[in-house]
């Protein structure tokens, strides 16, 4: 199991039992958990695309350094402009991504109290696991595309 | 666009889209998102749930689409809501209990 899939694994398992023990705590962890599968997903295929995946690859200092590369502003940037916000694909991803990443921050930094009714926490929750199935099923193509566009800023002059 | 322009469009998608699903309303708020930038929150009231969630997704890319046509490139977050939705009353953490 990858850390992304256990990652997912225990979105899940908090998400199942945070109604069992009726905790808002425990919701908002699964879904900044949630958030970061996703993330730590993104954040592989962008060093992987531009690196290499195998494993020699990814124990290098230069893969750590690309996999740092992306931040979440960057993230959110990248989705709104060109050429991700073109294309039907990416656009479906980026709706996602945003959500969970706003999701994610107030999961984490707001005071406590619920912020989700139960289906919402699961629609998260099940959204980051749609967002990481849809990035395994990219094109190279595209793949490349996202990884560039996601890594690398764009500059007007 | 305004609240009352971003509002039409967003039921007019959710209406077409979700009258399967015994679509009644749709609230409609501007918010602002973790950097400072404005974010439409929608909440679609329907009789019972979309099980299949990338239904809703697919309107939000509809939703989304028809908003960029008229020069509004806010991102648009949908939730639903139906009789049910929650499943608990209350929670374990007493926030009147103090800081932590």
């Amino acid at each position: 199991m990858t850390m992304v899939e256990r990652l997912l694994w225990l979105a899940d398992e908090l998400s199942r039992r945070s109604r069992e023990i009726k905790s808002a705590a425990v919701e908002r962890r699964a879904v900044s958990t949630a958030y970061y599968a996703v993330f730590h997903a993104i954040t592989t295929l962008c060093a992987s695309e531009l690196l290499g995946s195998n494993a020699a690859s990814k124990k290098t200092p230069e893969f750590e350094r690309v996999y740092r590369a992306l931040d979440h502003k960057s993230l959110k940037l990248a989705f709104s402009a060109a050429p991700l916000n073109n294309n039907q694909t990416f656009k479906a991803i980026g709706n996602r991504v945003v959500e969970l990443q706003s999701e994610r921050i107030r999961s984490d930094y707001l005071p406590s109290g619920r912020l989700y009714k139960k289906s919402e926490c699961d629609r998260l929750v099940q959204s980051a696991r749609s967002i990481v199935a849809e990035l395994k099923n990219l094109s190279s193509q595209d793949r490349r595309t996202l990884a560039v566009y996601l890594t690398f800023k764009n500059r007007s002059q | 666009m305004n609240l009352a322009q971003v509002t039409e469009v967003v039921t007019g998608v959710l209406s077409q889209r979700f009258a399967k699903d015994g679509y009644s309303s749709a609230d409609v708020q501007v918010e602002e998102d973790f950097d400072g930038e404005e974010i439409i929150r929608v909440t679609v009231h329907l009789a019972h749930p979309v099980e299949n969630v990338d239904e809703l997704y697919e309107s939000v890319g509809e939703i989304r689409e028809r908003l960029q046509q008229q020069g509004d490139k806010r991102f648009v977050f949908l939730n639903q809501d139906f009789p049910g939705a929650d499943d608990f009353d209350g929670e374990d953490e007493d926030i009147s209990r103090g800081m932590h």
